[in-house]
């Protein structure tokens, strides 16, 4: 029998350094085996008999030691796992205490990680669902839209069924093409009857896109052929609305434009092309007549590449196939194709929107982040103790900064959380901001690509806010550490500096968003004072669109809209009224070819048209200048007319009237006789001065949809009503939509420049705001160390202003340095700005010098506060505080 | 050997080792040498078994195991109760001894084997 005695205190070092568990096991096992051949030796056997002896009794020693460390292995690593698990969950314990012992900080960390991330993660998911997210259909990036590129410079037009008959029967590189036309659609169910957005397809529009309806089919061929085509596909979002989502609707027919169609189809919830204001696709049917046309189109056309084509293959196949046509046809002389993926074509000029609004709300997320690393910070510089005791007691640096970060979990677990919340109420009230012309609206929302995006941003953040100031309170030797704690005031030298290091970068970037937004506001006014040449003040604007299945000669529907006319006309408070095929302004031009008799086609400029009826000119206030505007005596039969504005009457004819001269859209068409010039007007957007402009008279040039614009004496909106129950006067079954006021219309087509510069001032706001809180934090700071200094000087007759004027050359200084580097980064990013700014150059000094001002101010004001206090110091108790 | 003979010997093994160690901390030879003078070699425990089962009980939390000097001065691993430990025996040879007598009082019944 032994007695246990315990192992001297080095051994346990040993053991610690070496801590190895087979040797562990070999030394236990060899202990026995020594042990018993001992005994053996004392009863008389020989050693090494003794020893076999021994080992015969143990059995296999090489099995059992194999066995053990296997065992003490498993053993080890499940107690090293609880031992780390137990420091984490001790950290997070520890920073959750914190958080509610200090409950100030923790808001404030925890609001400016959730306004940052919440406001980066809802502009992100704008992008995401606009730019990012591939498109619903199959294999998306194959998808390719094409379009009717007029040389040199007449630029990108429809396509006409003509010209894309040629290239789906002489291209190498698509699996197929389809053309797509828009078209409108009165549906008479019960009720009002309801103007629909439609589409038609050639059969091959849902193989391209490869998409599969939810319930029943898509068209086929056979269906294009006039006598087939009454067939209609239903967007889930209608069959939802209008039938209650009811699967037996699939199979019956429904009035469309008054013609009994078949529903054979429902597609899926995600589908939404060309836009989500699209409810029905219906078969493409071309009369014979139209092929003759090459050079007019007005559909749009979208094709899938062939598996390892690529889109320069594309393109020059398609060049190919344009030369082959352009040498058989002499209208096709100027036309080449243009090619471009769908989806960078869908999104187009929002891109740059979208990115430069993602880059200001990261701009602001870096200004939030230095607040809070600057509460981190100063959170620091008071646990100086704390920290220096713990160094003292031998925690190493690795294990300070690791106990900082996992201290930091819960202020950022609960900052993430509410970032989500307000990324959420972000995105709803983002929502309806967004611009009507901004594509995909639809796929916006918290997804996971959205979600993992945040996650990221959290992490990057956190080790951004919190590495460094970890890192910069465990730096502190622990001399250093120890004579703070006796001497405990004089603040380290060195993080007082890093913290006005991020006081001037917040300044910096404050200020870099403070001029963006001052220059996109300067050219927003300067936007909005632009002269469109037509007043839109007090014109409510209505469209109608006819069925061509219920009037199917032009002169029916010229009729309808006469007597539409007539109607409205009639209607008290009406000053005028007028109606074009597409308003100005209203999104979408309508591009043309032009003849003029005598004039070679290379003087031609591209031109606007638009099909008008007599008043839309006064309806507008649109000056007439020369010659007169179309009347009634302009009929169907009588001579055909057509009025130009004054840029392409100075251009074709300068110095002469072209009052009598003539001009026609196609070779084969009649010339129509010039009788008037009127004023030149901003047809496509408000910022780039559209081409010149061609009205056709409006019976001898029918058009299926019109705009109506109603000048009135009262509020234009008022005015709907009267003018719906005018029209359906005419025509019971006949829906109006899109009513807006004229002004309304001319508002949204400024809709992105809107949104960038609502959102780029409301970032602005929040930065200044932000930027003010860093540099009271940082001055404040100052001041409360220094409260003692200031007692002495005033003691010493320094006077009040003196000490605040003291505290204010401090934050003048931190200023003077954040507005170098801020002007700075403006000047650099002049290349970005350029591109957003109407009216004013990039470097606008008004801009530059109200920004600056009103950040100085405010930080100004920052300062002043701790100022004060400062002043206030009563030297007596400044001089016996601690 | 292997794993399965070593979990047979388990139930048994480690309620004796448990009791070996009631007079205080041993070694594993010691608890090995108890065995085999209290038992006058009737368990025939192979010694090298000894160790698996010491670790079982020592997972179980019934012994714990701490390096020390043995009386000639050789590191050793010394094994000792632990309060469950002391319980654990205890129930467990209340049970044992119940169950043994009655599969004694059964074998003694009449009629007798013989």
């Amino acid at each position: 029998m032994t007695t246990k005695r315990r192992e001297p205190t080095w051994r346990r070092y040993q053991r610690l350094l070496r801590s190895d568990i087979g040797a562990d096991v070999d030394d236990e096992l060899e202990f026995h085996l020594e042990m018993s051949a001992r005994d053996y030796q004392a009863r008389g056997l020989a050693p090494d008999e003794a020893r076999r002896a021994a080992r015969e009794r143990f059995g296999d020693p090489t099995r059992v030691a194999r066995w053990l460390r296997r065992h003490d292995h498993a053993q080890d690593r499940a107690r090293r796992a609880r031992e780390a698990m137990s420091t984490v969950a001790m950290n997070l314990r520890l920073g959750a205490r914190n958080l509610l012992r200090q409950p100030t900080f923790a808001a404030a960390v925890v609001l400016t990680l959730a306004l940052g991330i919440g406001g980066t993660t809802a502009m992100f998911s704008v992008v995401y669902g606009v730019l990012l997210k591939p498109l619903p259909f199959g294999d998306p990036d194959r998808v390719v839209r094409l379009w009717t590129e007029w040389k040199p410079s007449f630029g990108r037009t429809a396509v006409s069924s003509a010209n894309a008959r040629d290239w789906r029967a002489q291209n190498r590189v698509f699996e197929d093409i389809a053309l797509i036309r828009n078209g409108n659609y009165s549906f008479t169910g019960s009720g009002e009857p309801e103007r629909l957005q439609g589409a038609r397809v050639w059969a091959s529009f849902f193989p391209v896109l490869r998409v599969t309806p939810l319930l029943g089919r898509t068209f086929t061929e056979a269906e294009e052929r006039f006598g087939h085509e009454n067939v209609v596909v239903l967007s889930h979002a209608l069959w939802v609305r209008r039938f209650n989502g009811d699967s037996s609707i699939v199979g019956r027919t429904i009035p469309l434009n008054g013609v009994p169609t078949t529903v054979i189809g429902i597609m899926k919830p995600d589908f939404h092309f060309p836009s989500r204001a699209f409810d029905l696709w219906v078969p493409l049917t071309i009369p014979a007549d139209e092929f003759q046309f090459r050079t007019a189109g007005s559909y749009s056309a979208i094709a899938r590449l062939k598996p390892g084509v690529t889109l320069d293959q594309a393109r020059s196949d398609m060049h190919v196939v344009s030369s082959n046509l352009a040498r058989r046809y002499r209208n096709n002389a100027a036309l080449e194709v243009g090619l471009a993926p769908l989806h960078d074509d869908m999104v187009g000029g929002a891109r740059r929107t979208l990115l430069v609004l993602l880059g200001a709300v990261g701009v602001l997320l870096l200004i939030g982040c230095a607040n809070v690393a600057n509460l981190l910070l100063a959170r620091g510089l008071t646990r100086r103790r704390e920290l220096a005791v713990r160094t003292a007691l031998g925690a190493s640096r690795g294990r300070l900064i690791e106990q900082s970060l996992t201290e930091l979990v819960p202020l950022f677990a609960l900052g993430a959380l509410l970032a989500l919340l307000t990324a959420a109420g972000g995105i709803r009230a983002l929502l309806p901001l967004l611009p009507a012309d901004l594509p995909r609206t639809e796929s916006i929302g918290i997804n996971l690509p959205v979600l993992a995006f945040t996650t990221a941003v959290v992490i990057v953040v956190a080790l951004l806010v919190g590495t460094w100031p970890a890192v910069a309170a465990a730096k502190l030797g622990v001399a250093s550490a120890i004579a703070e704690v006796s001497r405990g005031s004089t603040a380290a030298p060195g993080r007082a500096r890093a913290r006005d290091v991020l006081v001037v970068g917040q300044i910096a970037m404050a200020l870099l968003l403070l001029i963006s937004a001052a220059l996109l506001t300067r050219s927003l006014v300067a936007v909005r004072r632009v002269d469109a040449g037509f007043n839109p003040d007090h014109v409510l604007s209505v469209h109608l669109a006819i069925p061509r299945t219920k009037y199917p000669l032009d002169n029916d529907v010229a009729s309808l809209y006469t007597r539409v006319l007539d109607r409205v006309q009639a209607l008290p408070g009406v000053m005028a009224v007028g109606m074009v095929n597409r308003l100005p302004l209203g999104g979408g031009n309508q591009t043309g070819g032009l003849q003029i008799d005598g004039v070679a086609s290379d003087n031609v400029p591209s031109v606007e048209t638009r099909t008008v009826t007599p008043d839309y000119f006064r309806a507008l206030e649109i000056p007439v200048k020369e010659g007169r505007s179309f009347t009634a005596a302009d009929g169907a039969d009588a001579p055909r007319v057509a009025i130009i504005d004054e840029r392409l009457a100075r251009a074709v004819w300068p110095g002469t009237s072209p009052i009598g001269r003539r001009l026609r859209e196609e070779p084969s068409a009649d010339w129509s006789t010039i009788v008037g010039v009127v004023g030149h007007i901003r047809h496509t957007t408000l910022e780039e001065d559209s081409r010149p402009q061609v009205y056709w008279n409006y019976p001898q040039r029918g058009q299926d949809r019109m705009a109506l614009v109603v000048k009135t004496r009262g509020a234009p909106e008022a005015l709907t009503r009267s003018v719906a129950a005018a029209v359906r006067s005419v025509d019971p079954d006949q829906p109006i939509y899109d009513a807006r006021a004229l002004d309304e219309v001319v508002d949204r087509s400024l809709g992105q420049r809107w949104l960038q510069t609502l959102l780029l001032s409301i970032f602005a706001g929040v930065a200044l705001v932000l930027a003010s809180i860093g540099a009271y934090g940082v001055i404040a700071y100052g001041v409360g160390q220094r409260l003692r200094e200031y007692g002495v000087r005033m003691a010493l007759g320094a006077r009040r202003q003196d000490v605040v004027a003291m505290v204010l050359r401090r934050g003048g200084t931190l200023f003077v340095f954040g507005a170098l580097a801020g002007l700075a980064l403006a000047g650099g990013s002049v290349r970005v700005l350029s591109s957003f700014v109407y009216g004013v150059g990039p470097r606008d000094v008004p801009s530059f010098v109200v920004a600056t001002l009103a950040l100085f101010v405010v930080s100004m004001v920052a300062c002043y506060v701790p100022a004060r206090r400062a002043a206030r110091v009563d030297p007596s108790v400044a001089l016996r505080s601690d | 050997m292997t794993d399965d003979r070593f979990d047979l010997l388990q139930g048994t093994l480690g309620l004796v080792v448990l009791k070996s160690l009631l007079g205080g901390p041993l070694h594993g030879y010691a608890i090995a040498r108890w065995v085999h003078d209290t038992t006058g070699d009737v368990l025939q425990v192979e010694e090298g078994s000894l160790y698996p089962a010491l670790r079982r009980l020592e997972d179980r939390g019934l012994i714990t195991a701490q390096w020390g000097l043995s009386e000639n001065n050789r590191r050793a691993r010394y094994y000792e109760l632990t309060p469950t430990g002391r319980r654990h025996l205890k129930s467990e040879a209340a049970r044992w001894l119940e169950f043994s007598g009655a599969v004694t009082q059964v074998l003694r019944a009449a009629p007798s084997l013989a």
